[in-house]
């Protein structure tokens, strides 16, 4: 995850919506999301429905740069999830 | 009236320096980089000597001399610096006025000696170098005009009085670029070859009016010693101000202006703005490298609603250009008028009616359960952003 450079949040803030959450992904050799830890029990990818890349923030020390999956889990629920490039950690991201 | 003044020559590269010692002694400017107003805004006296001013644009400046150490502004730091120095005076003598940058006066009590005058301001001097760790000069004399040029003839940490009715003969050597006078009149001052105070004294009150206006009058009762120009000590008023980090370093206006809401519904509910209407506000952004940004707007007439205040601060900050990112925004409500009714539109009645009535739910709630409000609304902050936590935010709906 790219280290966040703000200073401590405080009571009067702006709280961002939609934030990730860390994620616990098993990934192949290649890098792809195999499965993923979700609502307790480590599912199983059954499709890669999509995947795009964001770099962003270039301008900074810690440029921001996620690869995004879309994945259709067993049982038929879709979750996104992305990976931080610069450090390898996986998060989901909620829309 | 007798008073002291207090004054730090080129202030902010003072400031900077007492930060960062190891700028002592180096060639240093201090000027907004683009997009700002790209050019010189002070010098330290060894970049003047090689040739650099202020307001020269910051490549000539470059060029002329290559290893010049440019620092972008820091207004925050300026003014918060500049709040400390009259809070060390006032710890010497209680009435105090702020003057332009690292400029001060104090009332200095005017049946004292000559001695007991330099040792008032040296009092000034040492409760400065105490709070801020600045070396001053001071001066004390008959008005500030006298005040000032005593003050600005003494190197750091002199003290230099002006004795009563010595008021002419001391600034009569002086040149008359000491003269706070037009660019215009200081232009005239050199065509006419009136190059010390003393010239300037010597005219008649008639041809000083006839070649200089109103200007002329001032200026020859400066060179006799006389300045009339009222003290006007500064008020200690319980400032209504609030911050707010943003959720990531931003430059986008759209942010920035949500932010400005928020921290304006905050400070309307502020209890020091119960029927009270602001008349000034100043606007602070710490950005990410280190650097600042401020501005004080003086209102065309007072405000106590969000709407207005917020429109007044979305016209200033939408066409901003920074240097950097913003991490941290202040907003102060500067000038407050005194308790005050204003008519409200009745049209509105019943949506404010509602509205009072949801927020002291709210309060309620915030009571009830303590800490932060337990309702939050939904923000657009940035909805084209491509990461998706930056497009919208949630405030506090106890605004």
């Amino acid at each position: 995850m790219v280290q966040d450079p703000r200073t401590p949040l405080r009571a009067h803030r702006l709280r961002p919506l939609a934030a990730p959450a860390g994620a616990r992904v098993q990934a192949d050799e290649c890098g792809m999301p195999r499965a993923v830890a979700y609502e307790g029990a480590m599912r199983v990818v059954a499709a890669v429905q999509d995947r795009w890349r964001i770099d962003d923030e270039w301008w900074r020390e810690r440029p921001l740069s996620r690869m995004y999956y879309q994945l259709q889990l067993e049982g038929g629920r879709v979750v996104t999830v992305y990976q931080d490039l610069p450090g390898g950690a996986w998060w989901i991201q909620r829309y | 009236m007798r008073l002291a003044c207090v004054t730090i020559p080129n202030f902010r590269i003072a400031l900077e320096r007492r930060r960062a010692p190891e700028l002592a002694g180096r060639p240093l400017a201090i000027g907004e980089p683009p997009p700002g107003a790209n050019q010189v805004l002070d010098c330290s006296p060894e970049a003047a000597a090689l040739g650099v001013r202020t307001g020269m644009p910051l490549r000539d400046a470059r060029t002329i001399v290559p290893d010049l150490t440019l620092l972008p502004p820091d207004p925050v730091y300026y003014s918060r610096s500049a709040e400390a120095l009259l809070d060390a005076l006032e710890d010497a003598e209680p009435a105090v006025e702020p003057g332009d940058d690292g400029i001060a006066f104090a009332a200095i009590d005017p049946h004292a000696d000559g001695e007991a005058q330099a040792e008032a301001a040296a009092r000034l001097l040492r409760a400065v170098a105490r709070r801020t760790g600045v070396r001053a000069s001071a001066g004390a004399g008959e008005g500030k005009f006298l005040a000032w040029a005593a003050a600005a003839l003494g190197a750091p940490g002199e003290v230099t009085v002006v004795p009563a009715g010595r008021e002419a003969a001391f600034l009569a050597p002086l040149s008359t670029s000491f003269l706070p006078v037009s660019y215009e009149a200081q232009r005239k001052l050199a065509l006419y070859a009136l190059r010390t105070i003393g010239d300037v004294a010597a005219l008649g009150i008639g041809p000083a009016q006839a070649q200089f206006g109103a200007e002329g009058r001032r200026m020859r009762d400066l060179a006799h010693g006389i300045d009339t120009a009222p003290f006007l000590p500064r008020t200690r008023v319980e400032p209504v101000a609030g911050s707010l980090s943003m959720p990531a370093p931003t430059v986008n206006s759209g942010a920035l202006i949500v932010a400005a809401l928020l921290l304006t519904g905050r400070l309307l509910q502020h209890p020091a703005m119960r029927y009270r209407q602001v008349r000034q506000l100043r606007l602070r952004l710490s950005l990410l490298d280190g650097g600042s940004w401020e501005r004080t707007l003086t209102l065309r007439e007072p405000l106590a609603d969000e709407e207005g205040i917020v429109y007044v601060l979305k016209k200033l900050i939408e066409p901003l250009q920074l240097a950097g990112p913003v991490e941290n925004m202040t907003l102060e409500f500067v000038g407050l008028t005194a308790e005050t009714g204003k008519q409200r539109s009745l049209l509105f009645a019943e949506q404010a009616r509602r509205r009072a009535q949801l927020l002291a739910a709210v309060r309620q709630l915030k009571t009830r359960f303590g800490g932060e409000s337990q309702v939050s609304r939904v923000m657009e902050v940035e909805p084209w952003s491509r990461i998706p936590e930056r497009r919208y935010a949630l405030i506090d709906y106890d605004l």
